[in-house]
C-alpha cells in the first residue's frame, strides 16, 4: 500500500509541474512553449500571433535568454515566417 | 495475484501513464489560408492566355483561366474581357513531438473559377452548383528532424527553392536535404527527384529520371553583410512532356547542367542591397549550353514608406541549333514552370503574387522561350493607417534575344512592354484583409502587328478584388 501512496504522490507532484507549464509567462520567465514546444497543449495561435509572440520573446534579449536560446528563437521565427510564406505562396 | 496487488499494479500503471503523458504530448499545429478574388481582365481568363499550341496538339482548351503565357498572336485585336471569381483554401497540420522532430503536412483545395464543374474528379475544380467534387491536393508530407546537434534533416515531399529569388526552381519536390549551422556558416546538401518515367516506359525505376543535386552555403560575414554560394546539378534523363520545350511532347530528355551562383545581401541603416549572379554550363537536349543571369535589388526606407528597385538580366539565344545561351530553369515549359520571379512586384509582365490557379504572364519563365529577359522595376509601398496599406509599381521589360518565338518571323522590337500597377489593402479583421489591385501594360513593339490581319493587340489590363484570411 505504501508503494501505491508513493506513486500517487509522485503523480501529484508531476501534475503540479505540468500546471506550471500551462501558466502564463511573465516578463522575467522563459516561454518554454516557444523555446522547446513544451506546455503548449492549451494554446492555439494563429501564425501571425505566433510570429508576434516570438518577436516579443526575442526582444527580452539576454536578460532572460541565453545566446543559445536566442538562436533557437530566431530559428523558430524563421520557421513561422516560412509557414506563412508557404501558405501564401502564389501559383498553381 | 491478490486483489490488493492487482489494484496496486493498476494504480502504478495509471500513474506512470499520467506522468508520461506531458512529456509524450504532441504539439498540434494547424495553419491555413483562404483567398477568394474577383477578376476583370482581357488577359487572365481571356482568349489571349489560351495557348494555341495546346489546341493544335489536340489538347482540350484550358480548364483554368489560361495556360500561363500571354499569346495574342493571330487573335483579333480586341478580345472579350473575362469576369470571374476564383477561390483557394490551404490547410496545414504539423505534428510536433518536440522542437527537434515534426511531421509537416499541407493540403490545397482550389476552385479555378466559380461554376467550373461539379460531381467529378478534377483538381482545381468543383465550384459548379452541387459541388461534391473530388479535388483535394496533397502538397507536402515531410519529416523535419534535428537528427544530430546542429544537423537538420528534411525528408519527403517538401517546399524547396533556390537561393536566387526563385528564378531557377521554387516548388514542392520529393527529396532529402541536410542543413547545418556552424557559427556564421550555414551549409545545405540535398537531392531531389522531380520525375521517374521508368515505370511507364520499361518497368524499371531509377534510370529514366529527372533529378536535382544541391550544394548551398550561406555565410554571415558581418552583422550587415551576408554572402552565399550555391551549386546545382540538373540531370534529366526522363521521357516526359514535363521539360524544356512545349513542342516536344514525349521525348527522351538529355539534360546535364551545372549551375553555379553567388548571392549577397548588405544592410546599411534604411538601405538594403541584394543581388546574385548565376552561370550555367552543360548540355540541354543535345545543345551545349552556356547561360547566365544577373540580378540587383534595393530597398530604401524613405518618408513613411519603402521604395524598392529590381533589375534582372537572363541570357537568351537567337538560334535553335548549335551552342546555346538559353537559360535553363525548372522547367522551361510554361505549363510546368516550377519557378517564379516575384520580387519585381508585377501582375502582367511577370508572375503575379496573388495568382492562384489562374496564373498568366508575359514573362512566365526565366528562360522566356529561349529569348531570355531584361527588366527594370521600381515601386513604393506606403502604409496609410494601421489598417490600410498601399503600393504602386512600374516595370520595363524586353527579351534579351529575338528567336522568332510564337510568330516564326523577327519581331519589330525586343521591347515587351511597360507595366504600371497599384494596390490597396485594408485589414478588415485581425487576419482578414480586403484588397484591390489593378494593372495595365503598354505593349512594346515586340507585339506590333502580331494580331489578326497584321493589327496590334490592345493593351492588356487586369483588376482584382481580393479577400484573404490567413491563420
Amino acid at each position: 500500500m505504501k508503494k501505491v501512496l508513493i506513486a500517487v504522490l509522485t503523480a501529484f507532484a508531476l501534475s503540479a509541474t505540468s500546471m506550471a507549464f500551462a501558466a502564463d509567462v511573465n516578463n522575467s520567465q522563459k516561454d518554454e512553449c516557444l523555446l522547446a514546444s513544451k506546455g503548449c497543449k492549451d494554446q492555439v495561435d494563429s501564425i501571425q500571433q505566433r510570429i508576434k509572440k516570438i518577436n516579443t520573446e526575442i526582444k527580452k534579449g539576454k536578460k532572460v535568454y541565453s545566446a543559445e536560446d536566442l538562436k533557437k528563437l530566431q530559428q523558430k521565427l524563421k520557421e513561422a515566417n516560412d509557414i506563412l510564406d508557404t501558405m501564401d505562396k502564389p501559383g498553381r | 495475484m491478490k486483489r490488493r496487488n492487482v489494484l496496486a499494479a493498476l494504480a502504478l500503471l495509471g500513474m506512470t501513464a499520467a506522468a508520461t503523458t506531458p512529456a509524450m504530448a504532441l504539439e498540434n499545429e494547424f495553419h491555413g489560408m483562404f483567398q477568394a478574388q474577383y477578376i476583370n481582365s482581357n488577359f487572365n481568363g481571356a482568349n489571349t492566355t489560351a495557348f494555341p499550341a495546346n489546341t493544335a496538339a489536340g489538347f482540350a482548351p484550358p480548364t483554368y483561366g489560361g495556360d500561363s503565357q500571354y499569346v495574342p498572336f493571330g487573335l483579333p485585336k480586341h478580345v472579350y474581357s473575362a469576369n470571374f471569381i476564383e477561390q483557394r483554401a490551404r490547410i496545414g497540420y504539423t505534428a510536433k513531438a518536440s522542437s527537434d522532430l515534426k511531421l509537416v503536412t499541407r493540403f490545397e483545395l482550389d476552385y479555378a473559377y466559380w461554376g467550373d464543374s461539379s460531381y467529378g474528379t478534377h483538381r482545381n475544380h468543383g465550384a459548379a452548383i452541387g459541388a461534391d467534387q473530388v479535388n483535394i491536393e496533397t502538397k507536402n508530407i515531410y519529416l523535419d528532424a534535428n537528427i544530430f546537434k546542429d544537423v537538420n534533416m528534411r525528408l519527403g515531399m517538401m517546399p524547396y527553392n533556390d537561393s536566387f529569388k526563385s528564378i531557377m526552381f521554387d516548388a514542392d519536390m520529393a527529396g532529402i536535404a541536410f542543413s547545418s549551422s556552424y557559427n556564421k556558416f550555414t551549409p545545405t546538401v540535398g537531392f531531389f527527384r522531380f520525375n521517374d518515367t521508368g515505370a511507364a516506359k520499361d518497368n524499371t525505376l531509377g534510370h529514366l529520371t529527372n533529378d536535382l543535386f544541391v550544394l548551398d552555403g550561406k555565410y554571415e560575414a558581418t552583422k550587415d553583410l551576408k554572402v552565399g554560394a550555391a551549386y546545382y546539378f540538373f540531370r534529366n534523363d526522363a521521357i516526359t512532356t514535363n521539360s524544356n520545350d512545349i513542342s516536344i511532347l514525349d521525348q527522351q530528355q538529355d539534360v546535364k547542367l551545372h549551375a553555379l551562383g553567388l548571392n549577397a545581401e548588405y544592410v546599411s541603416g534604411p538601405l538594403t542591397l541584394n543581388g546574385f549572379g548565376i552561370l550555367e554550363v552543360g548540355t540541354v537536349n543535345t545543345r551545349a549550353t552556356t547561360a547566365w543571369a544577373l540580378n540587383a535589388g534595393a530597398k530604401y526606407k524613405v518618408g513613411p514608406g519603402t521604395a524598392h528597385a529590381e533589375f534582372l538580366y537572363v541570357s537568351g539565344d537567337s538560334g535553335t541549333t548549335g551552342h546555346s545561351n538559353a537559360f535553363y530553369a525548372v522547367f522551361n515549359n510554361v505549363g510546368t514552370a516550377e519557378h517564379g520571379y516575384y520580387d519585381n512586384e508585377m501582375v502582367i509582365l511577370g508572375r503575379d503574387k496573388n495568382a492562384m490557379t489562374t496564373d498568366n504572364s508575359i514573362i512566365a519563365t526565366a528562360g522566356n522561350f529561349g529569348q531570355g529577359q531584361i527588366g527594370g522595376y521600381i515601386g513604393y509601398e506606403l502604409p496609410l493607417t494601421d489598417r490600410l496599406t498601399s503600393a504602386a509599381n512600374a516595370g520595363f521589360a524586353a527579351v534579351a534575344k529575338d528567336n522568332k518565338a510564337f510568330t516564326g518571323t523577327a519581331h519589330k522590337s525586343n521591347y515587351l512592354g511597360t507595366e504600371i500597377n497599384a494596390e490597396a489593402n485594408y485589414k478588415l479583421l485581425e487576419n482578414l484583409t480586403g484588397g484591390v489591385r489593378v494593372a495595365y501594360v503598354f505593349l512594346g513593339d515586340y507585339y506590333k502587328g502580331v494580331a489578326l490581319g497584321g493589327e496590334t493587340p490592345v493593351n492588356p489590363y487586369d483588376a482584382k478584388i481580393i479577400f484573404k484570411y490567413t491563420f
